[in-house]
């Protein structure tokens, strides 16, 4: 079977286009509508010795005429060619000359899409070669030279036309829901990687963490034994200046034992502010609060080299995922303490934009070289050796405060000297404020 | 006999305070206490010291680095490094060079940190007492 119109692929087109006919114009109206008849076509085109589409007829049509009265007698034994009208009009079965109408032609060329036939009439008719209303033409398709290839007719070249559109909506909802479900997948990849990387920061921060916890802890464990030997000293028969001594151990003890638990309560919270699970909605918070627990968090990777001096705007509500904000400062500052592996300064400003918190971290390092700013964000770039860093801190970041908070993150150089990180976050709405409130004290407190 | 004296260096208060108290109410010793390592290499250098018990991480100088400084010196007094996290690669590399010294980790507890005190002020009591043979 025929595909004239290039478009197998798409739809099933064999119960739509004609049988293709070899008629040629010596043949009889008899042979013709036998062999009509004998392999089921309902129409029939004419071609000339070249191959060339010279008219068109239907079965039905030329049923009509045969079984008129002396109908058999008049047309049977006429050739074909002088039955046929060279019009694609099916009923114009009349004896108009050859070249008063000639059937549509197209080009696959022209046909190769379904607009494309449409645009061909369109233009037939605005140049006065066809009727306006062509609903009921028939189209005989050929190849660029004119060969005949087949044929069809308007209706049910629209119906086809109506199958492709159903089969171009079904894939292009086939296709919807396959971009959803990639979608879906990315967003659950993404979400995946932050976190990996959360994690593998927080692996790096365990040592430190390790030691900030465990001089605290020492001296809770610690003055819990003295405490309890203070009491065992505490007799009778001591002196009063001992009795004295003593209780002034014990009170001593008992605030280097509170002091100390307090130590250890606010790295657990920092703790669990960068490790929350931030799948849910976002919460309000203070950004103050997560600049200081990140500190924490720090403090005992930078106590040995790094000096830090902040500069702290109070009130800096913002509506965020408090766990991604403090993995954001993480990175930021985690590459400011390695950008200065001899020492040096951090300082962290955080001011009232007109409608977004400004937070400024700069370091005292080498800075940025200038080529590789554009790139610094970029997924994988790292200037680190083998195994310092994955080169996903930064794209994470800016993933983390672009997307998932509406910000805006740039790296710069300070003229004198070392890098700026600038991270803008919108500011929270007063209602919003207001409607969190309670909320931040349960989620901050432990 | 006049009583050893013992260095605490620590950068943080909480600590110094804590094993100052510890080490006075338990043992007949004198406690030097200094938050800062420069400072502590001060003391150190002045060599009235019999024991240094000092935390790993600090500010300026770290552990390992007051324990080199004391060697530069001559000294060769016993050092307890007492830290809060003791997989410190420097230390372990470190090892065969810096001499006498011990790690504990904290959170320490007070009767095993007394009783190595006591072990190594004893250690160097008799080291002294040999090196003070004629």
């Amino acid at each position: 079977m025929n595909d004239p119109l290039g478009h197998g692929n798409c739809v099933e087109w064999s119960d739509h286009i004609y049988h293709r006919a070899h008629f040629d114009q010596k043949q009889t109206v008899e042979e013709v509508h036998s062999k009509m008849l004998s392999l089921g076509i309902d129409y029939a085109a004419e071609i000339d010795e070249e191959n060339i589409p010279v008219g068109l007829i239907s079965l039905k049509r030329l049923s009509a005429a045969l079984s008129a009265r002396y109908g058999q007698a008049l047309f049977a034994k006429k050739m074909i060619g002088e039955a046929m009208v060279p019009s694609a009009v099916l009923g114009y079965m009349t004896h108009m000359p050859r070249d008063h109408q000639t059937p549509i032609v197209i080009p696959i060329s022209h046909a190769t899409v379904f607009n494309s036939v449409l645009d061909f009439f369109t233009a037939q008719a605005c140049l006065g070669r066809r009727p306006p209303d062509h609903t009921f033409d028939d189209i005989i398709v050929t190849s660029d030279d004119g060969t005949y290839e087949g044929m069809i007719s308007m209706p049910d070249f629209m119906k086809l036309q109506m199958s492709v559109l159903h089969w171009q909506q079904r894939e292009l909802r086939q296709h919807n829901e396959d971009m959803n479900r990639t979608l879906s997948q990315l967003s659950q990849a993404q979400a995946e990687l932050v976190n990996s990387a959360k994690m593998a920061a927080l692996g790096e921060l365990v040592a430190g963490i390790a030691h900030e916890m465990n001089t605290p802890l020492g001296v809770l464990i610690s003055s819990h034994d003295m405490i309890e030997k203070i009491f065992d000293l505490l007799t009778p028969d001591i002196t009063p200046e001992r009795r004295a001594q003593l209780n002034h151990h014990l009170r001593t003890n008992i605030d280097l034992g509170r002091e100390a638990s307090e130590r250890v309560t606010q790295i657990i919270r920092s703790l669990r502010t960068f490790g929350r699970d931030d799948q849910q909605e976002q919460l309000m918070a203070s950004l103050v609060d997560l600049i200081e627990s990140t500190l924490v968090l720090l403090a005992n990777k930078f106590k040995s080299s790094i000096a830090v001096h902040t500069d702290l705007v109070e009130g800096a509500q913002v509506l965020c995922y408090p766990g991604q904000i403090s993995q954001v400062l993480v990175n930021v500052l985690t590459n400011a303490f390695q950008a200065m592996q001899g020492g040096g300064d951090i300082y962290i400003d955080l001011h009232r934009g007109m409608d977004r918190w400004e937070l400024a971290i700069r370091d005292t390092g080498s800075g940025i070289p200038v080529h590789l700013i554009e790139r610094i964000f970029d997924p994988g770039f790292t200037t680190k050796g083998v195994g310092v860093g994955t080169g996903l801190g930064l794209s994470i970041s800016k993933k983390i405060i672009e997307q998932n908070h509406g910000g805006r993150i740039v790296a710069s150089n300070h003229p004198l000297g070392g890098a700026v990180f600038l991270i803008e976050l919108p500011m929270a709405p007063r209602e919003s404020v207001e409607h969190h409130s309670s909320e931040i004290a349960s989620n901050f407190s432990v | 006999m006049s009583r050893p004296t013992l260095l605490v260096v620590d950068d943080e208060p909480l600590v110094t305070q804590m094993l100052s108290i510890l080490l006075e109410l338990n043992l007949e010793i004198n406690v030097v206490t200094t938050n800062s390592s420069l400072h502590a290499r001060d003391i150190l250098r002045q060599g009235n010291i019999s024991l240094l018990l000092t935390d790993y991480l600090m500010p300026d100088l770290n552990g390992i680095n007051l324990i080199r400084a004391l060697r530069d010196e001559g000294s060769a007094i016993p050092v307890i490094v007492l830290t809060g996290y003791c997989d410190e690669p420097e230390l372990a590399a470190n090892a065969a060079v810096l001499g006498p010294f011990e790690v504990i980790v904290k959170p320490w507890n007070n009767e095993y940190l007394l009783q190595r005190i006591s072990a190594w002020l004893e250690h160097a009591a008799t080291v002294q007492g040999i090196n003070s043979k004629p």
